[in-house]
């Protein structure tokens, strides 16, 4: 029996987050037949901005409630406190999130395994998808909210280190209600020779910024590069009918339409068990559900200690709806397949292509992305506000 | 939650960075240092009183005792040492509730000594780094709450890479001071001491170049291992002792029957170059002498010429 402790999160933007991550880890559990091998322990950490709340629910979780394993469903840079306590511990920390963070550093906790959808990773892809077109100019459009994660920073840069210039920076307010594109309309109607945007929104934001920038792509002649978010089909639920979205692309880690067996299995597994359409919350879940399976296995054959369970996890990919993914022995830190999606009127979005070599993208990025002194942004887990 | 309060112990500014962070957040109930050195002193009196928190002043035959005063009148829940000369005696090890806790600028449990920044670049590691640890009986052999690796530059010198250990330090300082505050423990894990090794204060000879031994890129770390703190590594010329500060590999000998040590050029355009072992071309670019720092140029002004040896 492996005791499961799991620090959730909590989202008013996105209040089906926590519970479908969940759904997702016990789904994939009960795929392999092991839902019955796990005692599950929950406690609540909010939005994930306490680092006191995080630090002494984890340290209960290990002392009072003796897990083994916890997930932590919160920032990388909120969990860096805990390495000492699980190593000392032979304990293992299993942090969740969507990537839009990344660590300060890129050593490898000993008894730590940060698992991620890797949105980071994908709007650098992005950024730099964008700066291989003929046109190197691109204005910067976020919102507030987003531009607080090294997802933004990651993008730019993407686009930056492969001679991409920034002529614009337009960041949005963080309430709704103050929205507007007005200064940014200003900028590319004096300024034709900026044609490309790269944006990166979530949630309400992303549904305010598609209704307003589209009649200003069809003025402009506007080419769009998203963010995983923005790519999103649950936006299809709250978007017009008849919004015509053109021109847009950006790499994602998932999509429903993919093409594999285990995609079939996730999408039929979520459906079944919670009426529910997959989404990238359960997808997570479903993923850390796989991480969980190989630990019990590897348990299972006698290695107990937990610095060296998590060596093991390090050593094969894993399969993935998205394709696959591996923990990358030198970070810990997840990474998986890319795709390069097209997205189209009503948020149809089309898998265009596969990143092709993975490894190599991944090696680049890290390379790349090494921020040396003090840098900030919201501590908060990335959508759970 | 407990209400921390820690005192610092240190004796070089390689620790001002990690002080800060804990002034910060107002953890400091004192700071104490050797009384000899005046360096940290003239460092710390300001920053202190800004914040009003008192410098401590330790005399070397007293300062058992100074210290367990200090413990009993500030009551810190911690002792931090940041580069403390002093052994601390077991006695006073356990006064705090959670013990003394040692901020080693090096990676444990392979370099363990005075000097592990110095040892790093004089071994050629790839890795320095700095490890936080409990404070035991023995010298750098606690168990470790935590260690962070930086890579070494083939540029770095001793000066530049103190001072990213020192902001390293001072990020660590971050996630101890929250393990100190939010924890009921503080969670450490034991040193493989059959990997330990202890390094002595280097001699002469550690400092000196081998120019019949070493190769290029092992003369370039010796001497970055020694600018600023030695003024440079030690060598002769002509019965002339002198300290080589700066110098680069511009490329390969053409002529390799020389001996390692000869001087190819000794002029004002080309500067001074020397063969080394490996018949690499060595750039000597500044040169430490009694008389002060010269450019290599300038060294044709103190009578080194072409076909000269270093020995």
């Amino acid at each position: 029996m492996l005791h499961l402790g799991i620090l959730m999160p909590r989202s008013t933007l996105m209040p089906s987050l926590g519970l479908d991550i969940l759904n997702g880890i016990k789904q994939n559990l009960k795929r392999h037949h092991l839902f019955d091998d796990v005692k599950f322990t929950t406690d609540n950490i909010g939005f994930g901005v306490s680092e006191q709340e995080i630090y002494t629910k984890a340290e209960a979780l290990i002392l009072m409630s003796d897990v083994d394993v916890v997930i932590a469903i919160a920032d990388v840079r909120m969990t860096e406190m805990l390495h000492p306590l699980f190593a000392a511990s032979n304990k293992i920390l299993l942090v969740l999130n969507f990537g839009a963070n990344l660590p300060d550093s890129w050593q490898a906790p000993a008894t730590t395994i940060c698992h991620s959808l890797n949105f980071s990773f994908c709007t650098w892809l992005t950024g730099a998808l964008a700066a291989s077109k003929e046109n190197k100019n691109a204005a910067n459009v976020l919102s507030y909210y987003d531009a607080g994660y090294r997802q933004g920073y990651s993008m730019m840069m993407g686009h930056q280190h492969n001679a991409g210039i920034p002529t614009y920076n337009h960041v949005t307010h963080l309430k709704l209600q103050e929205f507007t594109l007005q200064p940014l309309e200003q900028f590319l109607q004096a300024n034709t020779d900026t044609k490309t945007l790269l944006c990166l929104f979530a949630a309400e934001q992303a549904e305010k910024f598609y209704e307003d920038i589209i009649p200003m792509q069809q003025a402009l002649q506007l080419e769009l590069f998203v963010s995983p978010m923005m790519l999103d089909e649950t936006l299809k639920e709250v978007l017009p009918l008849d919004l015509n979205i053109q021109s847009t692309q950006g790499y994602t880690p998932w999509h429903s339409s993919l093409d594999n067996e285990e995609n079939v299995l996730f999408k039929e597994s979520i459906k079944t068990a919670t009426n529910k359409t997959a989404n990238y919350f359960s997808l997570l879940g479903w993923e850390a559900g796989a991480i969980i399976a190989k630990m019990i296995s590897i348990k299972t054959s006698g290695n107990n200690a937990a610095s060296n369970v998590v060596i093991d996890l390090t050593k094969l990919p894993f399969t993935s709806p998205r394709g696959m993914f591996k923990v990358d022995p030198a970070s810990h830190q997840s990474y998986g397949a890319a795709y390069l999606a097209s997205c189209k009127n009503h948020v149809d979005v089309h898998i265009e292509n596969k990143l092709e070599n993975v490894d190599e993208a991944w090696a680049k990025f890290k390379a790349e992305m090494q921020v040396d002194g003090e840098s900030a942004g919201w501590k908060n887990t990335y959508l759970c506000i | 939650m407990n209400e921390l309060k820690v005192i610092i112990l240190c004796n070089n500014p390689i620790s001002i960075p990690s002080i800060k962070e804990f002034l910060f957040f107002g953890k400091v109930a004192a700071i104490a240092i050797p009384k000899r050195n005046k360096e940290m002193q003239h460092i710390l009196e300001p920053m202190l009183k800004e914040v009003s928190v008192p410098l401590l002043l330790l005399n070397k035959k007293e300062y058992k005792t100074e210290l367990s005063n200090a413990i009993d009148q500030y009551k810190p829940n911690v002792v931090l040492m940041m580069t403390f000369p002093f052994i601390i005696p077991t006695e006073i090890l356990s006064k705090p509730e959670k013990g003394f806790i040692n901020f080693h600028y090096g990676l444990l449990p392979q370099c363990q000594g005075p000097h592990p920044i110095l040892w790093h670049m004089l071994n050629n590691d790839v890795e320095a780094g700095v490890t936080v640890h409990k404070v035991d009986e023995g010298i750098d052999t606690g168990d470790i709450i935590m260690q962070e690796k930086i890579g070494i530059d083939v540029k770095d010198t001793y000066g530049l890479l103190q001072s990213k250990l020192a902001f390293l330090a001072a990020k660590q300082s971050a996630s101890l001071l929250k393990i100190l505050t939010y924890g009921s423990i503080v969670p450490a894990t034991k040193q493989d001491l059959s990997n330990a090794k202890y390094y002595e204060m280097p001699t002469a000879k550690d400092l000196t170049i081998l120019w019949q031994d070493m190769k290029a890129e092992k003369i370039v770390r010796l001497v970055n291992a020694c600018n600023p703190w030695n003024k440079g590594a030690g060598t002769s010329i002509n019965n002339w002792g002198l300290g080589i500060t700066e110098v680069e590999i511009i490329g390969a000998c053409e002529e390799t029957t020389q001996k390692a040590g000869f001087v190819i050029y000794a002029d004002k355009e080309n500067g001074l170059i020397v063969k080394t072992i490996d018949n690499k071309k060595l750039k000597i670019n500044i040169v430490y002498t009694n008389e002060g720092f010269f450019s290599g140029t300038r060294m044709g002004d103190f009578g080194i010429k072409p076909a000269d040896i270093f020995i």
